[in-house]
């Protein structure tokens, strides 16, 4: 349901309600206060009749008794005056004296030939004296007031509702503006909404919704990047791949053995990129990689870490005899030591040393590795965990840290990176013990 | 012909340079976008290769650049990156080609030829002067139908002269588009490579304007004896 029906229903029911009510109220009211009033002319006339039948002597009038006088009638009223002992003296309608005939004071309605009339009878020491209304005058005359009274109300009425529809539309007016802005937006644009010109109550709401939009941009960014970087990273040697191989289809002796050497060294780097792309994935589907409490000897898992490397010999070692539960799994550990070992000596001096150095600390072990070359700017060091930002050279897939990232957040540890002062990279490894 | 590659992967470039000397294209690598740029400056290349991710920028961004200071040169684009948007982007960039890696290696030297070709204003594959016709992908040369056996450096050297059309070229120039920066040349290789063509084609073939080059003489008649 739309919010301006709903508001102009609500807004019309409502309003139409109390104008209803309102009226039917008054109108009653108007009823009831018309009949009261016209019963009391009645009686008034009634009073007027006794009155001036008092000026005439009384003799006067008791010799006329049984003689009857009858006066012109007028249309609608009746009257009659008659002894207590209910001789007519005088009156209109002597045909009406079903209606007129009456011995007790006040009033009552009766009925004549299909008509009806309201009749008051007033006992007056000596004589009574009857007056009577026909209703359907008194009926017309309500219905006049009515109608008067219900042609301004249904003015007002109907043209609150229409003011009702026209402040509606108008109240709503930038809600409209902002749907037809939105539905005229093309399909991939994701850009902030004006905020310019809007009520303070949809404010909050296309805040939100442009917070929404620019973490969206922001993912599709990141996962475009992604994309752009893995096609590079595995189309780069696919190239040299095939294109060496192709060279040596077309040449002799030492060129074709060269060829097919880079060709050869092109698939082992396609496929240590695949591994450790699939190793990521993987890590990053397996939700609960520990389900069963796993421990790891942080020794053990470095002199395999340097051998598979095979950095042994440039490795300085500082750390604690006693780590031996670190709460991740072997593999796991010695991937991490592994891919800092293989940075360390890629990116850093040729022939410097990797410092090592390993405490346990209150909250599980901190492991540091760091190598010595150049500081690298801390807007690259934020974002050297990303996946496939490489360093300046073009070895390496780009996707070590990344894992390492990945392996240390799942095993609830954390990763800290530093460069500077000749060092020129340091990481900074904390898990949680077992 | 004399190709700057423009390639940061070593083993990329290594293998595109092999692929196209075997089509005796001269290849000179630069790993970057500066390295490219300086390379440009100096020497009058007939194409070039331009990767567009490399380790100090986009290479579409330096193509923009040279265009709107007015070079001409035509360029091949590679890249990893497929999607339409990505080519189209390229192209309007200035582009006068796009390969997606990894591409095949004939292909390259196909368009870079068709590039060549293009850049003179030429439609026919063949150069042509006069009975003297050169089929630049077949590397075969034949004069009145006769094909004539020329080594590597004297068919390069040939085809330099007739993708000029009669315009003179320096020693320089023609030194250029025979070696490459890392090529050891020996002081009269030029005239030696000269001697030859003109011992197989005829003395007439090829002019020397004194002090200032070499050229193709103006074809007379059917051709030279």
């Amino acid at each position: 349901m739309s919010l301006r029906l709903r508001l102009v229903a609500t807004l019309g029911i409502t309003l139409a309600l109390l104008w209803g009510g309102t009226a039917a109220w008054s109108m009653r009211d108007l009823s009831t206060q018309l009949e009261h009033s016209l019963d009391q002319r009645l009686a008034q006339s009634a009073r007027m009749v006794a009155g001036l039948m008092d000026r005439v002597p009384a003799e006067l009038w008791r010799r006329e008794a049984g003689n009857m006088s009858t006066i012109p009638a007028l249309e609608g009223v009746a009257c009659r005056v008659s002894s207590l002992r209910g001789q007519v003296v005088a009156g209109t309608h002597p045909e009406m004296n079903d209606v007129l005939k009456s011995d007790r004071e006040g009033y009552r309605d009766r009925e004549h030939k299909g008509q009806r009339w309201r009749v008051y009878t007033l006992v007056d020491d000596d004589k009574r004296i009857t007056v009577a209304d026909r209703l359907r005058e008194r009926t017309a005359l309500l219905e006049q007031v009515r109608r008067a009274a219900f042609y301004p109300f249904l003015l007002a009425s109907v043209g609150s509702l229409v003011a009702l529809w026209w402040g509606v539309a108008r109240g709503l007016s930038p809600l409209t503006r902002l749907q037809r802005r939105l539905v005229s937006r093309a399909d991939g644009d994701l850009s902030a909404l004006p905020m310019r010109g809007l009520p303070a109550e949809i404010r909050p709401l296309i805040d939100g919704f442009n917070t929404l939009l620019l973490r969206t941009r922001r993912v599709l960014d990141m996962e475009q990047r992604f994309t752009d970087d893995a096609a590079h990273e595995l189309r780069t040697p696919l190239t040299a791949i095939r294109t060496h191989l192709q060279v040596s289809q077309r040449v002799e002796g030492e060129q074709r053995r060269y060829a097919l050497q880079q060709a050869e060294a092109g698939v082992a780097r396609l496929s240590k990129t695949l591994d450790q792309l699939l190793l990521l994935a993987r890590m990053e589907s397996e939700a609960a990689l520990q389900d069963a409490p796993q421990q790891a000897d942080f020794h053990a898992a470095l002199d395999m870490a340097m051998a598979e490397s095979g950095c042994r010999d440039y490795c300085r070692i500082d750390a604690d005899a006693n780590l031996r539960h670190v709460a991740i799994s072997d593999s796991m550990l010695t991937t991490v030591l592994r891919n800092l070992l293989e940075n360390a000596r890629h990116h850093g001096e040729p022939e410097a040393s990797i410092d090592i150095h390993a405490w346990a600390s209150s909250n599980g072990v901190v492991i540091e590795l760091a190598n010595r070359g150049e500081t690298i700017p801390p807007e690259r060091l934020a974002r050297l965990t990303e996946r496939f930002q490489r360093g300046h050279h073009a070895r390496g897939s780009g996707l070590g840290l990344s894992i390492v990232d990945a392996i240390t957040h799942r095993a609830g540890g954390s990763l800290a990176l530093e460069s500077g002062d000749g060092v020129g990279l340091l990481v900074r490894l904390r898990l949680p013990l077992a | 012909m004399r190709v700057l590659l423009v390639e940061d992967d070593e083993s990329v470039a290594a293998g595109i340079e092999a692929g196209l000397a075997l089509s005796d294209f001269v290849v000179d690598i630069v790993t970057s976008l500066d390295a490219a740029n300086g390379a440009l400056a100096v020497i009058d290349y007939d194409a070039v290769v331009l990767d567009r991710r490399l380790p100090d920028g986009d290479g579409l961004a330096l193509l923009q650049q040279w265009r709107r200071a007015g070079v001409a040169t035509p360029v091949l684009i590679l890249t990893a990156r497929d999607a339409v948007a990505s080519r189209v982007e390229g192209l309007q960039g200035g582009a006068d080609d796009y390969l997606v890696k990894p591409f095949d290696l004939d292909e390259l030297t196909a368009r870079l030829q068709a590039l060549l070709r293009r850049a003179v204003g030429q439609a026919d594959a063949s150069l042509r002067h006069g009975a003297l016709t050169l089929d630049p992908a077949a590397r075969s040369v034949t004069l009145n139908g006769q094909p004539v056996t020329l080594v590597r450096r004297e068919l390069m050297l040939l085809e330099t002269l007739m993708r000029a059309r009669g315009r003179i070229l320096s020693a320089d120039q023609l030194k250029d588009s025979l070696y490459g920066i890392d090529d050891e040349v020996e002081s009269n290789a030029l005239n030696v490579h000269i001697y030859q063509l003109r011992r197989k084609l005829g003395r007439e073939m090829i002019e020397t304007v004194r002090g200032v080059g070499y050229r193709l003489a103006t074809p007379s008649g059917n051709g030279t004896s």
